[in-house]
């Protein structure tokens, strides 16, 4: 009897547990490209739209599954500075642009902030495919001592 | 049965696995090069004190001061010379009293506000670390007890920057 009680549970406990939805995290975000900072003139702006233009990419895709995903882009952090560098008075910013599919999805564009920011993207039977062009900026009233600076963005799929 | 509940419970743990949301880390490199340069001059220009006829000026009255925009990019040394006359000074003029002297500041609120300097006759240094672009104010004056006889006179002060 008990061992007949313990199928049973373990029959209803194996059936309530695949029921529940698994997380739907099949939309991915693939980075293209790192992007490439240059210093401005004046040495008070360090930038990926600073004489020139060198974005970085990603690549996201949503399909059916996810439903309407939120795309979150995280505000800039800073990862590599040299020596020497007084960060007191710096803002790191990021601005982005999304490219709109037609008839699928509408775009989306955040000028320079230095906050989160996200969008909403609604995936589509054959996979709905967009790609976030990112740049980012350090601005510092103080200029930029001699060495190498990276920024990062972190760019994240909530289904 | 208390065997039951352990075996559920193991059951449960291993089919709800908490997946991370996918993410990209999207990067930004560059890099800063060491570097002193004096980017941008502007003239002033001298007037003479009404008053005494032996002192023409950029801070007497309608004179302008001069400027000069200096990038400083890791350690450099500000020279800032001593001024001299190369206008050819008129018939008359006595050179052997005047006395040329500048004096500069850093404009406030800007990587060289800390720096400044009174008149003088001798040439002078400032240290600099890295700075972002900055102004540098400065005057010019000539002080001749023996006056100026009517004509243009031009004063002029060199200012460089070197890295070691």
């Amino acid at each position: 009897m008990r061992s007949a009680l313990s199928r049973l549970g373990g029959g209803i406990l194996a059936a309530a547990a695949l029921s529940v939805p698994l997380p739907g995290y099949a939309c991915s975000i693939n980075l293209t490209s790192a992007g490439t900072l240059r210093p401005s003139d004046d040495n008070k702006t360090l930038g990926s739209e600073v004489k020139g233009n060198t974005p970085g990419t990603v690549t996201s895709i949503l399909s059916l599954l996810d439903g309407t995903a939120t795309i979150e882009v995280s505000s800039p952090t800073r990862i590599q500075t040299p020596g020497g560098y007084n960060a007191s008075a710096e803002t790191l910013q990021v601005a982005y642009n999304a490219a709109a599919v037609l008839g699928l999805f509408p775009g989306a564009s955040q000028s320079y902030t230095s906050s989160t920011t996200s969008f909403q993207a609604t995936g589509v039977l054959a996979g709905l495919s967009f790609s976030i062009t990112l740049h980012n900026r350090i601005l510092n009233p103080n200029g930029f001592a001699p060495g190498t600076y990276t920024t990062r963005t972190v760019v994240t799929c909530h289904p | 049965m208390r065997l039951f509940g352990i075996a559920a419970g193991l059951l449960i743990a291993g089919v709800l696995p908490v997946a991370a949301a996918p993410s990209a880390n999207v990067d930004f490199s560059g890099t800063v090069a060491a570097t002193c340069s004096i980017t941008a001059s502007t003239n002033g220009t001298m007037k003479l004190n009404p008053s005494t006829g032996t002192t023409l000026g950029s801070e007497e009255a309608g004179g302008t001061r001069g400027s000069v925009t200096v990038l400083s990019i890791g350690a450099s040394t500000l020279t800032i010379g001593a001024p001299s006359l190369t206008s050819t000074p008129p018939v008359g003029y006595v050179t052997g009293t005047q006395t040329i002297e500048v004096s500069y500041s850093g404009a406030p609120s800007s990587g060289l506000s800390g720096v400044s300097h009174a008149y003088t006759s001798s040439q002078t240094t400032q240290p600099l670390g890295t700075i972002g672009a900055s102004d540098l104010y400065i005057n010019n004056r000539i002080v001749n007890p023996s006056g100026f006889p009517p004509d243009t006179y031009t004063t002029r002060t060199v200012v460089t920057c070197a890295q070691p």
